[in-house]
C-alpha cells in the first residue's frame, strides 16, 4: 500500500512538474534594453541588454553597454531590434541648448556589434514634419514610409474619391506605390496609417478609415505583394477608433498583429496573412488581461486613466501594468492562449525580479538608476 | 472640484454631456473614451493658437496632431508653441502637461493646467474627466513633462 501511495505521489508530481514546465517550455529568452543614468538635461543614458529567460527563471544584464544617448530637453522613445545584429534606430532631432536650436545625434554605439540605422534624408525630413510614418523592411534591408494621414482638406472636396495612399520604399532609386482607394471607400473623409511592416514585395500597411456620420471607424489592411497593393476590409476599429489619446500599441508575432488601442482593456488581433484578415479579440489573452487589470489597478479617482503597455518579443506577448498597491510596474509574458509564463517586477531598491507565474521570486538583477526598460520593436515602426 | 461618475466600458471617467459637442462633435458622439488630446487642443485653440493644415479639427475630422497625445506634443514643440520640460512652477494656467509611461517613456495622457500659485496646482482634463482637480505631482506609474506655452 505504501509503495502504491508513493507511486501515485510520484506520478502526480511528474504531472505537476510537466504541466508547470510545459507552459514555458520552448520559449526563447526575451531580450530588453535597460537605459540607466540620470534623466536630466545634458546627461547621458547608457543602454545594456537585459535577458529574461522565462524557462530557466533568470534575468541577467550584459556587462558591456550597447550604446549611449545624450539629450538636452527631451528623450524620444527608443526603437531597437534584437537582430542579429542588435539594431537601434538613430533619430537626430532639434534640441534647444542654451537658447540655440541645434541638431543632436541621439545614439552613440558603445559596442562594435551594435548596428545603428539612420533614416534617409528625405524620410527624416518627413518624420520631423510629422507627415509620414516609417518602418524597416528586413527582407529588403530598406526603410519604408506611408503618409501619417490622408484627410479631406479644410476647404475643398468632400470625400477622398480618386485619392491614394502613397507607400514609399527607400531603395535606390526610391520606389513609390500608389494604393488607390477601392470603390467601397470613395465616400470616406480620412485615412490614418496606424502600422506598417515589410516591403512592397511582401508586406502590409494597416489603416483606419473614417466616414462622416458613421458609427465607428473601420480598419483596412493594404496587402503588398510583388509591388502591388490590395485593400482588404478588417472590420470595425476597437471602441470606434484608435488614433485619439495615447494612440494604438502593437506587438507582431509572425503574421499575428496584436493591438491595444481605443479601449484600454481589450486586446485585438489581426492575422495579417489570412485571406480575409479580420479583427478578433482572443478570448484567453483578454481573460488574462482582465484578471490582471483587476489584480493591479485601483482607481483612486485622483489621476490618469488606467493604462497598460503591449509589446512582443517575437515569441511571447509582453503586457506591462502598473500595480497601484505595490507602486511598481509588472511586465507579464503571455503565450498565444493567454497563459501567464512569468513576470518581471521592480522593487524600491533598484532590483528587477524574475517571478514565476504564481508570484514566486526566482532571481533578480540590480539595475540602479534605471530610467527606461524597453522591449524590442519587430518592425522599427515609428508613428 | 467636479468629477463625473459616468464611466466608459473600460472604466475611464467620462460624461460627454458636459462637452463642447456642437463645435467638436466627434469624440462626444462617435469615438469616445480617448478625448484627452482633443480637449487640450480645444483649450489651446481657444487661447488663440491657430489651426493649420496639420493641426486642425475641420468639421467632423480632427488631424492626428490634434487628437493624439504624442503627435500633439511634437507639433507644439516643433512649431515653437511650447517650451517643453519646464519645472512645475513654470507650467502656468493655460499650459498643457504630459504623462509619460514610467517604463517606456511613451506619452499616454495630457491635461491642462488651470491654476498655479506656486504651491497649489489644479488641472482640467478629459477622459478621465476632471474639473479643477488638485495636482500633487506624485501619481504613480508616470513621469510628468510640464510645458509652457509661448503665445
Amino acid at each position: 500500500m505504501k509503495r502504491l501511495c508513493s507511486l501515485v505521489l510520484i506520478i502526480v508530481l511528474c504531472i505537476v512538474a510537466t504541466t508547470g514546465c510545459s507552459r514555458s517550455a520552448g520559449v526563447a529568452p526575451v531580450t530588453m534594453v535597460a537605459e540607466q543614468g540620470t534623466n536630466a538635461a545634458g546627461k547621458t543614458l547608457t543602454a545594456y541588454l537585459v535577458t529574461w529567460d522565462i524557462q530557466r527563471g533568470t534575468v541577467v544584464r550584459s556587462d558591456a553597454p550597447l550604446f549611449q544617448r545624450s539629450y538636452y530637453n527631451d528623450w524620444p522613445v527608443m526603437l531597437w531590434s534584437s537582430g542579429p545584429p542588435f539594431t537601434v534606430l538613430q533619430r537626430s532631432v532639434d534640441q534647444v541648448q542654451g537658447g540655440v536650436k541645434q541638431q543632436l545625434l541621439m545614439v552613440q554605439p558603445a559596442a562594435s556589434d551594435t548596428r545603428v540605422l539612420t533614416w534617409p534624408a528625405t524620410l527624416a525630413l518627413n518624420m520631423k514634419a510629422q507627415e509620414s510614418v516609417s518602418w524597416y523592411a528586413w527582407d529588403k534591408k530598406v526603410f519604408m514610409s506611408a503618409p501619417l494621414e490622408v484627410l479631406i482638406p479644410l476647404y475643398g472636396y468632400k470625400t477622398l474619391a480618386g485619392k491614394s495612399v502613397q507607400i514609399t520604399q527607400y531603395t535606390a532609386p526610391v520606389q513609390t506605390l500608389a494604393a488607390v482607394l477601392p470603390s467601397e471607400l470613395q465616400s470616406i473623409e480620412g485615412v490614418y496609417t496606424i502600422y506598417g511592416s515589410g516591403s512592397l514585395e511582401n508586406g502590409f500597411v494597416l489603416v483606419e478609415t473614417r466616414t462622416a456620420g458613421a458609427a465607428v471607424d473601420v480598419f483596412w489592411l493594404i496587402r503588398l505583394t510583388g509591388g502591388k497593393a490590395t485593400w482588404l476590409p478588417c472590420g470595425d476599429a476597437p471602441c470606434g477608433g484608435v488614433i485619439a489619446g495615447a494612440g494604438p500599441q502593437f506587438a507582431r508575432i509572425d503574421s499575428r498583429l496584436y493591438l491595444l488601442g481605443g479601449c484600454r482593456n481589450k486586446i485585438a488581433m489581426i492575422d495579417t496573412a489570412a485571406a480575409k484578415p479580420v479583427i478578433t479579440y482572443p478570448t484567453g489573452i483578454n481573460r488574462t488581461f482582465s484578471s490582471l487589470i483587476t489584480k493591479t489597478w485601483k482607481d483612486t479617482g485622483s489621476g490618469a486613466p488606467f493604462f497598460a503597455a503591449l509589446k512582443g518579443s517575437g515569441t511571447v506577448l509582453q503586457l506591462s501594468l502598473f500595480n497601484t498597491a505595490l507602486n511598481a510596474e509588472q511586465t507579464y509574458a503571455l503565450n498565444e492562449d493567454g497563459t501567464i509564463l512569468g513576470y518581471l517586477e521592480g522593487d524600491t531598491s533598484g532590483r528587477l525580479w524574475c517571478m514565476n507565474a504564481s508570484g514566486r521570486r526566482l532571481s533578480s538583477v540590480s539595475l540602479p538608476s534605471l530610467q527606461y526598460l524597453l522591449s524590442s520593436s519587430q518592425d522599427l515602426f515609428a508613428g | 472640484m467636479k468629477e463625473t461618475t459616468s464611466f466608459c466600458s473600460d472604466g475611464t471617467r467620462e460624461n460627454t454631456a458636459n462637452w463642447n459637442n456642437v463645435q467638436y462633435p466627434l469624440y462626444g458622439q462617435q469615438v469616445t473614451c480617448n478625448d484627452c488630446a482633443d480637449f487640450v487642443s480645444q483649450c489651446l485653440h481657444a487661447g488663440n493658437i491657430p489651426m493649420t493644415s496639420a493641426w486642425n479639427y475641420s468639421g467632423a475630422l480632427p488631424t492626428t496632431d490634434w487628437c493624439n497625445v504624442g503627435s500633439l506634443k511634437a507639433y507644439l514643440l516643433s512649431n515653437g508653441y511650447i517650451t517643453y520640460g519646464v519645472a512645475l512652477k513654470y507650467c502656468l494656467c493655460g499650459d498643457p502637461f504630459f504623462f509619460a509611461n514610467i517604463t517606456t517613456g511613451v506619452l499616454e495622457h495630457t491635461v491642462f493646467m488651470v491654476y498655479n500659485d506656486g504651491s497649489t496646482f489644479k488641472y482640467d482634463a478629459h477622459t478621465n474627466d476632471r474639473l479643477r482637480l488638485n495636482w500633487t505631482g506624485t501619481l504613480g506609474g508616470y513621469v510628468y513633462h510640464y510645458a509652457h506655452v509661448i503665445y
